[in-house]
């Protein structure tokens, strides 16, 4: 040691020695270092790469986390930012310090940011702001926040700003969406015109209604406290059982498809119908926790389905009403045709007689009288004058077809003896008539069998079958059969003559024109039968016939048909019967 | 007692004394370092004192040494210290004064 005078030389050397102890620091040739106590191991080469390790994984992390991070200085010039902010703003390291950002935020947000940074720099307070910053890019506005603190060395002086920039667009359009469709619920909710509303399953109350909920109940949402025991005092009796069944399916997770109906008792103390749709929701454990329901009035549909119901009921009383009558019309129409059928044999027999007694009569006496007269008078006829022989000729076809005619009204047979008897009888007539006509007959029935009716309706159609035959088919031939089936009594009658047009014949056939075809069909109609024509030009025709012999117009049901006892008919009644018609 | 080692042993000789911790890279470089400067450099007599501050450091603060590895050349006077591994010999050896000696 230099005790006092320090020489040049021995300040040189302190100057070297201190310049080596600096270089062996710089060099990291050191080892330890020694206190007052103790002594400290410094291996810095250790630390050094600790320390770079340290710098390098901070380094990362600040690189690697998804968000914008940056330094500025004390005064606020942009200083450091991180791989993600660079990247953003499209920026290097170098132009991002000193950068002027304000260009990047959204000229919407711009003077909101700009305004609290100036607060942050004055009153050396951080901030946090939403802001949208452009992507150096794409040029896309996103929505950030941004967060700054200021970091301060010992003295409290800021020595650094520290921030951050966390993209929440994705997050902000969620939540606007959530928003939106929050909103719409909302809506929905509210306008519904369907009743909703939640129950808390562990306080036993409701913890939501909607307008509509309130409007049905009658209770307002203040009243909320309404607890499901006092609504389930309001139902009606008879449909608790119901409901709880419904409930307990929905509490144990069932979501059963048809709803609940049911009556409640409202505020207003009247019961009402209600359709309900309920779901349970469940906590984590699997425990039912609340109750929502979707409750709609149906009373006026219940209302209108009775009413409905009843109409129903009162409709299908009066079609069996109208029914009956009109059966029971037909009947009496049918019964009034019979009965017209009736007067008018009746009718015909009484003219019949007239003509054969009185007409037939006075001809013949006339008849007689020319006679007489011709004798007389054989000479002297002017020319021009039919002679009177010519007269009595005509007289005598008159007479005949008066005859004719007469035969043809009365059925005398018929009603003496039976369709049998008739047929013979008609058949004979037909041969007088017509004596060129060969006739073949096959008559298989029991008389006893076939109701008075039957037997006119089918003698007419045999008369006038019979009548077309002999007038107009110019054949020689006609074949007559009446037989008894299971179809009923069957009549047919054929001939070889020449045939006609069936369709133009009935056509042409008009009702006034006596006993023509239509006439015979709807004789047989009346009886439930069935007239069947069948002709074919120059082969011949054949006419048939059916009248089912179980037809409802039995002797049983007669009664029915009205107050006046049907057949048979007294002369006094047919007359009565003739006059009124 | 250091003293009279060093008033004793060495006359006109060399006395050095090593501050080392231990057997840390630097101490032990630095050791190497002196046994090898000693052998080219020093001809003359020359006597190496060790002292291991992780063992005692009450000498090296006696000595206002306050890193390690450290070497004090007490003699000749006047007496100089080097810090650090010695590896820069040209550097130790100007210190030394040991270039007169060649």
């Amino acid at each position: 040691m230099e005790q006092s005078k320090p020489s040049y030389e021995a300040l040189e050397a302190r100057l070297a020695e201190a310049e080596n102890t600096l270089k062996a620091i710089r060099d990291q040739k050191i080892d330890a270092f020694v206190g007052r106590d103790g002594v400290y191991l410094l291996r810095l080469k250790e630390m050094e790469a600790a320390l770079r390790e340290s710098e390098a994984r901070f380094r990362f992390l600040i690189n690697a986390i998804p968000h914008m991070v940056w330094t500025a200085n004390p005064d606020g010039t942009t200083e450091y930012g991180n791989e993600r902010t660079l990247c953003y703003l499209d920026l290097d390291a170098d132009r991002f310090e000193g950068w002027s950002w304000t260009g990047v935020i959204h000229p919407d947000d711009r003077p909101a940011v700009i305004e609290a940074c100036r607060r942050s720099l004055e009153t050396g307070e951080g901030h946090r702001i939403g802001m949208r910053i452009r992507n150096g890019k794409t040029g896309e506005y996103r929505w950030h926040v941004t967060h700054a603190v200021p970091r301060r060395d010992e003295a409290g002086r800021i020595i650094h700003w520290y921030g951050t920039s966390t993209d929440i667009h994705d997050i902000k359009q969620a939540e606007l969406a959530v928003r939106q469709s929050e909103t719409r619920f909302r809506t929905v909710v509210e306008h519904s015109s369907d009743g909703i509303h939640q129950v808390d399953l562990r306080t036993g109350r409701y913890v939501f209604m909607n307008p509509a909920q309130e409007r049905l109940t009658g209770f307002k949402r203040e009243e909320l406290n309404l607890s499901t025991e006092e609504a389930s005092e309001r139902l009606h009796p008879d449909d608790r059982a119901s409901v709880e069944r419904y409930l307990a399916r929905v509490t144990a997770g069932e979501e059963p498809e048809d709803g609940m109906e049911y009556r409640w008792r409202v505020k207003n103390g009247e019961y009402r119908w209600f359709s309900d749709t309920r779901r349970a929701i469940f906590d984590e454990n699997g425990d039912a926790v609340a109750l929502v329901g979707v409750s709609r009035d149906i009373t006026d549909r219940k209302r209108l389905l009775e009413s409905l119901e009843r109409s129903k009921t009162e409709l299908e009383r009066k079609v069996a009403e109208r029914t009956a009558d009109l059966e029971s019309r037909n009947r009496q129409l049918r019964e009034l045709t019979r009965h017209t059928i009736e007067a008018m044999e009746s009718d015909r027999k009484a003219l019949s007689k007239e003509l054969h007694d009185s007409i037939g009569g006075s001809l013949a006496g006339i008849k007689m009288l020319l006679e007489t007269l011709s004798l007389y008078t054989e000479q002297h006829l002017p020319d021009g004058v039919m002679p009177l022989e010519r007269i009595i000729e005509h007289l005598a076809d008159t007479i005949k077809e008066s005859k004719r005619i007469s035969y043809q009204m009365r059925s005398a047979a018929l009603e003496d003896a039976g369709l049998k008897a008739a047929v013979g009888d008609a058949v004979k007539k037909f041969k007088a008539f017509y004596p060129a006509v060969s006739v073949d007959t096959r008559v298989d029935i029991a008389d006893d069998l076939v109701s008075d009716e039957t037997k006119a309706v089918l003698y007419r159609v045999l008369q006038e079958a019979l009548n077309n035959v002999g007038k107009h088919s110019k054949g020689d031939w006609v074949g007559i059969s009446l037989i008894q089936n299971e179809a009923g009594i069957l009549l047919r009658v054929e001939d070889n003559g020449q045939g006609f047009d069936v369709r133009q014949a009935l056509r042409e056939d008009g009702p006034l024109q006596g006993y023509g075809m239509r006439s015979m069909k709807e004789r047989l109609e009346i009886c439930e039968g069935v007239f069947h024509i069948e002709s074919t030009p120059g082969e011949g025709t054949i006419v048939s016939a059916t009248i089912p012999q179980s037809a409802p117009r039995s002797n049983d049901e007669l009664p029915d048909a009205g107050k006046g006892g049907p057949l048979p008919f007294s002369g006094a009644e047919r007359e009565n019967q003739k006059r009124g018609a | 007692m250091k003293q009279s080692s060093e008033e004793d042993s060495v006359a006109n000789g060399y006395l050095f004394q090593l501050f080392v911790a231990g057997a840390e890279p630097n101490s032990a470089t630095a050791r190497k370092n002196l046994q090898r400067i000693r052998e080219t450099h020093i001809k003359t007599e020359c006597e190496v004192e060790v002292i291991d501050v992780l063992e005692s450091y009450s000498l090296a603060l006696e000595r206002n040494i306050y890193l390690t590895p450290a070497l004090i050349m007490v003699s000749p006077e006047p007496s100089v210290t080097v810090f650090g591994d010695l590896s820069d010999t040209d550097a130790v050896i100007t210190a030394l004064r040991l270039g007169e000696e060649k």
